[in-house]
């Protein structure tokens, strides 16, 4: 076959010759590898609607489902209903938005072929993973943080036009508050990680859901006479205890954050050891 | 800039998958100034070659260097290695102009450069649309694209014709042809012949994960030795039986056409005369890159379709 070059294909223009890096540009990377992959990160995460619909459904659901409650439990006022805890019954939904956004950012990467571009910018996987977990969890916190902040004060609200009275200053409120952009900015961490050791977005999910939800529904098979004392220790009861309290025996509010933190980090661990072992 | 020292260096590149072979025991060395195809049939191991020069995945065996070290020990990849490995590695729901942003800002490139290699790709009208909606050939010049961010040296891409339109194949090996003469090393790998024959000047060619020619591309046609003569005479029986007598064997094709498989126009030109046989026609015919790629290839294809007997005539 003969490839004959019309007059319309000569036509096309050269492509022009590369211009060589202005040294003013080049000269800012001497900012460090660090900042760079953090500013990497932001980059990817505000550039994709996920983030925003999350973060979105994850403040409804919290501030929404806060002064739903409150009203409900306006009628009888006060007695056998804990007002604090009523509060952020919105987390528990909040908390799967949170980990699909986290687990979401990684596996998209896997499932698109992203990852290959991002390791031939820096190969240097171990950071991009870190600054990746790092970025997202501390957008979680801040957004989760302001979204605690207002749910609770929309509960205050509505609780004190019945006469219940809740404040900042009301035993456990604060730590409470604070406790859920915590909670969540440490799950978006742990979900990033389990994104990582998955690589699948469906397999990554799944593995959250089973964490957060059915985990706690499984250890009701564990004989009673030992039950209480692993359940209080599975991830989600233990990071629960610093917003919910529960009367069964859970853990004190920041023991049971700090095991929280401890299983985040362990999966982070086992997340960076993996992606540098295995092929991109 | 030395023209003498290899930019990326493969010794013993051994790739395992699972029992599968892919890649045995590849050595080579590309070189700047020049583009170098890196040639092979559909799963002769190309692809995974790239992926581990690029530090994507592990070798079982061997190294790569990338201007003298592994690839992934260089803090600023993109200001050494662009790369185009394949033309949809984006993510679908970002736009073309922060995908590079993204890529930029973990070399420490600033947005004046992301606009910079939009222009050059062509894509800057369409910066702002998500990737998901381009077309392979947008897709493709996107990944040129951010090749490109931190202007390297070295250029590896991956089938970067594949599935482009005549515009955009030319366009490409224009782009090749000019980065290879401002001084940088291109390597781009392909199983079409034909395209690397028009663009590049050096040739790697494996087959089932090993190393077949390493070579210029004259040199990969003239190694071939399937050069033949071809003979319009209408005395052709005659001709036939002066060759034969003259050790040399040579096949009809048609009523007044022979081929010969050896000797030279001079030669066969000479015997004719003596013999007073007219002659219409006397030509050299060489043989296509593509027949010495089919001939270096034929047993090492991975997928190899059965002859299709009518079409095979002419198989010697």
């Amino acid at each position: 076959m003969t490839i004959i070059i019309s007059p319309a294909e000569t036509a096309i223009p050269l492509p022009p010759t590369l211009r060589p890096l202005d040294p003013a540009t080049t000269s800012r990377q001497r900012r460090g590898l660090v900042p760079d992959l953090l500013r990497s990160e932001w980059e990817k995460l505000r550039s994709i609607r996920t983030t925003f619909w999350s973060l979105a459904i994850a403040v409804v659901a919290m501030v929404g489902i806060s002064a739903i409650v409150a009203a409900v439990h306006t009628g009888g006022s006060g007695r056998g209903f804990d007002a604090l805890s009523g509060t952020f019954t919105g987390v528990l939904l909040a908390q799967l938005a949170i980990g699909v956004l986290g687990v979401l950012t990684i596996t998209s990467e896997y499932s698109t072929g992203m990852i290959r571009s991002t390791f031939i910018a820096a190969p240097q996987r171990r950071a991009v993973i870190a600054a990746k977990a790092g970025v997202v969890g501390l957008v979680t916190f801040v957004v989760s943080t302001i979204a605690s902040f207002a749910s609770f004060f929309v509960s205050v609200a509505i609780l004190s036009s019945h006469g219940t009275h809740l404040s900042l200053g009301s035993p456990g409120a604060l730590r409470s508050v604070i406790g859920v952009g915590l909670f969540l900015g440490i799950l978006a961490v742990l979900a990033v990680a389990l994104g990582t050791i998955i690589r699948s977005s469906a397999g990554g999910i799944a593995a959250l859901v089973g964490l957060l939800l059915v985990l706690p529904t499984l250890s009701q098979a564990i004989p009673t006479s030992i039950r209480g004392s692993v359940e209080k220790f599975l991830p989600a009861n233990a990071g629960q205890a610093v917003f919910l309290h529960t009367d069964t025996g859970s853990l004190s509010p920041w023991i049971g954050l700090l095991v929280f933190a401890a299983y985040a980090i362990a999966g982070l661990g086992i997340a960076l050891v993996m992606v540098r072992r295995r092929d991109a | 800039m030395n023209g003498h020292t290899a930019s990326i260096e493969a010794r013993g590149l051994t790739k395992r998958f699972g029992g599968t072979l892919a890649v045995d025991e590849l050595s080579f060395e590309v070189f700047p100034g020049q583009v170098t195809g890196f040639l092979g049939p559909n799963g002769a191991g190309k692809s995974t070659t790239l992926r581990m020069i690029l530090g994507l995945d592990r070798p079982t065996a061997g190294e790569a260097q990338v201007n003298g070290r592994p690839f992934s020990e260089h803090e600023r990849p993109l200001f050494e290695v662009g790369a185009l490995l394949d033309p949809k590695a984006f993510h679908p729901g970002r736009s073309a102009r922060n995908h590079l942003r993204s890529l930029a800002l973990a070399n420490g490139l600033g947005s004046e450069r992301v606009e910079e290699v939009l222009d050059i790709v062509g894509l800057a009208g369409v910066g702002d649309r998500r990737a998901g909606g381009f077309s392979l050939g947008m897709g493709q010049r996107l990944g040129i694209a951010s090749a490109l961010l931190g202007d390297p040296g070295i250029l590896i891409l991956d089938e970067p014709v594949n599935g482009l339109d005549p515009d955009g194949i030319l366009w490409i090996r224009n782009l090749l042809r000019s980065l290879a003469s401002e001084g940088r090393t291109v390597l781009v790998s392909s199983h079409l012949m034909s395209e690397m024959a028009l663009t590049a000047d050096q040739l790697i060619i494996v087959g089932k994960g090993a190393l077949l020619a390493d070579d210029s591309v004259e040199n990969v046609v003239h190694a071939s030795g399937h050069n033949s003569v071809r003979v319009r005479t209408p005395q052709a029986d005659e001709l036939d039986a002066v060759l034969a007598s003259e050790g040399l064997s040579s096949r009809k094709e048609g009523a007044n056409q022979l081929t010969v498989e050896s000797g030279s126009t001079d030669r066969i030109g000479d015997l004719a005369a003596r013999h007073r046989i007219t002659v219409h026609e006397l030509t050299l015919v060489q043989a296509s890159l593509e027949e010495a790629y089919m001939e270096l290839t034929h047993d090492s294809l991975t997928y190899q379709a059965e002859p299709f007997g009518s079409l095979n005539e002419s198989a010697a």
